[in-house]
């Protein structure tokens, strides 16, 4: 046993009889068996090869503690800029679901409500899916959500049914006097042939030092489609620590996009596993980073059957003493013949002292396979500066421009309009702000 | 408008203009002719405000200010306008949102009020008919898959939208054929005013067939060696470069 894990399980011992659902013993059994392989891995360390250039040694140091239930009551109005009308909103607060800043479901066929109401009334119905597709063997940061399992939102879109209004997991945390954590939790089940967009937005009230660990799992089944937008937006003292795990279905569409616009240390792990013929999964991310900022994204798609396709396009933009990984694996199993996967890492560095570290990784085992990587790392062209600047735009105009042009393409992927344009506006004050 | 007096410059430790000397008044269209490397693209560029070269002798006034000393931006806002010989391509900015940008920063220099989205697109969509260029061009990225005589007509539009006072363009007919060259010269001779003034760079004789130059001059080794009339870039057709190399080392001999 490690000591930095010591008082993260000390504190789960402690309200482990509070938790949802303690009385089911299959629940207990999956919470148990998660601390025990929370204990037994540690926080992870610099030669394990998936964290060879992210640092986890500050979660042992600063023991971050439960958030608090907020006892301020907030109003929609103070969230406006993270809420949405057009959307179904869910909102949680600290970690804890707050009806009353979230939008009653309307849209047939589409089950919206926060897991704790379900692990409470209809335990059954999720007990299939739940904690079966993310790794809580090996990953440790996944075996402590699941110890902790307390609430997040369960999603399930019915057979044949298309949800029209976009549905938007808030996840803010509010001003901490002692570093504090959350451990959100999401469940999405796509029946056949259904369809819907899904929005994480994370997001922080003032500035204080906070650690979100979230896990997401998602089922697509038989000829769904899953759009996921995931946007990181907590404040630069947060550790954010984030992973998604897809299991796919016959013909099944995924795709994922991850913004990442701000926090100290954000890691974004986004797995999907091809379990049957036919699979599609586009990833796409944006990450802009500044001051000492540090990202890292791992992804992994297992093309386990044949005719799977898989797609993945990550920018990025680093300013100051800033650090990006990205580290993107497709592994092609024997059987999984005509399979189609190509991936991309462009970055683009502003400063001399910013670091990127990008490794695409192609293991491939069948015979008949297009496959494709590349990987850039770039400046902005002074011909391209100099260009604008002979049209009378100013120097520092122009560099602001080009930079949003580089990373305009990713926003332009968001279908929801008025995303878009808010990904957009944070963009171009991401551009304006850094000293570029 | 301009004067150039007794300049050298250089790119790295190569001094490419030797004491290039021109006046150019408002009203006079200027044509630069010379053989390749005689530091006719240089020229344009110090004018521009190209980073990279030196300026290590000799002045420039424009308007009876130092041109030396201003950013590329200040000089175009106040006037000078340069059509690249290689327009660059920059994917991910609409042509549209540049020319916005750059139309109103101009505005904004002479203290005018900026134009909003609906009236630039007047503006701009009467401009693009005297360049004959479809709509669909200016919502894509700049320069991004033109063709090479889209990207000079895209030069010609741009000059036009921002109607500077000295527009220099630098080989714009190189690679151009007949109807687009066509194009060019209607676009610059619709811009000559008694105001204005321009500059053209050229290899071939052909461009003053349709934009007719009060002077012609000649660049070798960096100096202008030769200045006359739109008869001269007639003899220059006829004769050669090499002509003015040899009439030029047989004078200085004489001058010897």
């Amino acid at each position: 046993m490690s000591n930095s894990t010591q008082p993260y399980i000390t504190a789960i011992n402690s309200i482990a009889n509070e938790l949802p659902g303690n009385n089911l013993s299959w629940l207990q059994n999956t919470r148990n068996n998660a601390l025990k392989n929370f204990e037994t891995l540690g926080f992870p360390n610099q030669k394990n090869e998936a964290w060879k250039y992210t640092k986890t040694n500050v979660f042992g140091k600063k023991q971050f503690s439960l958030c608090e239930k907020p006892c301020v009551a907030l109003l929609k109005e103070d969230i406006s800029h993270l809420r949405d009308d057009q959307y179904l909103n869910l909102v949680f607060i600290n970690g804890y679901f707050t009806p009353q800043l979230s939008d009653k479901n309307t849209e047939e066929g589409l089950i919206l409500t926060n897991l704790q109401q379900m692990l409470c009334d209809s335990s059954e119905t999720i007990q299939p899916f739940l904690s079966q597709y993310s790794d809580i063997k090996n990953q440790s940061f996944n075996a402590l959500n699941t110890a902790y399992m307390n609430d997040g939102s369960y999603i399930k879109i019915q057979n044949n049914q298309v949800i029209k209004k976009p549905i938007q997991l808030i996840y803010l945390t509010t001003q901490q006097s002692t570093p504090a954590m959350t451990q959100p939790r999401n469940l999405i089940i796509a029946e056949p042939n259904s369809q819907a967009t899904i929005i994480e937005n994370y997001a922080t009230f003032g500035e204080s030092e906070h650690f979100t660990n979230s896990l997401t799992e998602i089922i697509t089944q038989e000829n769904s489609s899953v759009e996921h937008i995931k946007i990181q937006q907590e404040c630069s003292k947060a550790y954010h620590i984030a992973s998604i795990s897809t299991y796919q279905h016959k013909d099944s569409r995924f795709t994922s996009h991850s913004f990442v616009f701000d926090g100290k240390l954000t890691r974004n792990e986004i797995n999907s596993v091809f379990a049957e013929e036919g699979c599609e999964c586009t990833l796409n991310g944006l990450y802009l980073v500044s001051g000492q900022q540090h990202v890292d994204h791992q992804t992994s798609i297992e093309h386990v059957k044949p005719n799977g396709t898989s797609k993945q396009t990550y920018k990025g933009i680093l300013a100051d003493r800033s650090r990006a990984v990205f580290n993107g694996r497709v592994k092609v199993h024997k059987n999984a013949q005509k399979s189609f996967s190509e991936q991309t890492n462009d970055n683009l560095l502003l400063s001399e002292h910013a670091e990127i570290d990008t490794k695409p990784q192609l293991e491939i085992y069948a015979d008949d396979v297009k496959c494709a990587h590349g990987a850039t790392v770039g400046q902005l062209n002074p011909e391209e500066i100099f260009y604008l600047q002979a049209r009378g735009i100013g120097y520092k105009n122009a560099k602001e421009l080009l930079t949003v042009a580089f990373a305009n393409d990713m926003i332009n992927k968001i279908k929801v309009e008025t995303l878009q344009k808010m990904l957009q506006q944070k963009l171009s004050n991401c551009c304006t702000t850094e000293e570029i | 408008m301009l004067n150039i007096s007794n300049l050298h410059a250089s790119i790295g430790d190569k001094t490419i203009l030797k004491g290039l000397n021109l006046e150019v008044k408002a009203g006079e269209v200027h044509a630069i002719m010379g053989p390749n490397g005689s530091g006719k693209s240089t020229l344009a560029n110090v004018l521009s405000g190209r980073p990279g070269y030196e300026i290590t002798q000799g002045s420039i006034t424009y308007k009876d200010k130092n041109l030396i000393e201003l950013e590329p931006e200040i000089r175009a806002r106040d006037g000078i306008f340069l059509a690249f010989q290689y327009p660059v391509e920059i994917p991910g900015v609409s042509n549209i949102y540049m020319l916005k940008a750059a139309y109103n920063a101009k505005r904004k220099h002479l203290g005018l009020p900026e134009l909003d989205a609906m009236d630039f697109l007047v503006l701009i969509r009467e401009k693009m008919k005297l360049v004959e260029m479809d709509e669909k061009f200016i919502h894509r990225s700049i320069n991004e898959g033109f063709s090479g005589g889209e990207k000079k007509r895209n030069e010609i539009l741009q000059m036009a939208l921002l109607e500077p006072d000295l527009a220099i363009l630098d080989e714009t007919d190189s690679g151009l054929d007949i109807d687009a060259l066509q194009i060019v010269a209607s676009g610059v001779n619709q811009l000559k005013s008694p105001d204005r003034a321009v500059i053209l760079i050229t290899h071939y004789q052909r461009l003053l067939d349709y934009i007719v130059p009060d002077y012609v001059h000649v660049l070798s080794g960096g100096q202008i060696v030769k200045s006359g009339d739109k008869s001269l870039a007639l003899e220059l057709e006829d004769k050669g470069y090499g002509w003015i190399k040899e009439q030029n080392s047989s004078s200085s001999q004489v001058g010897a």
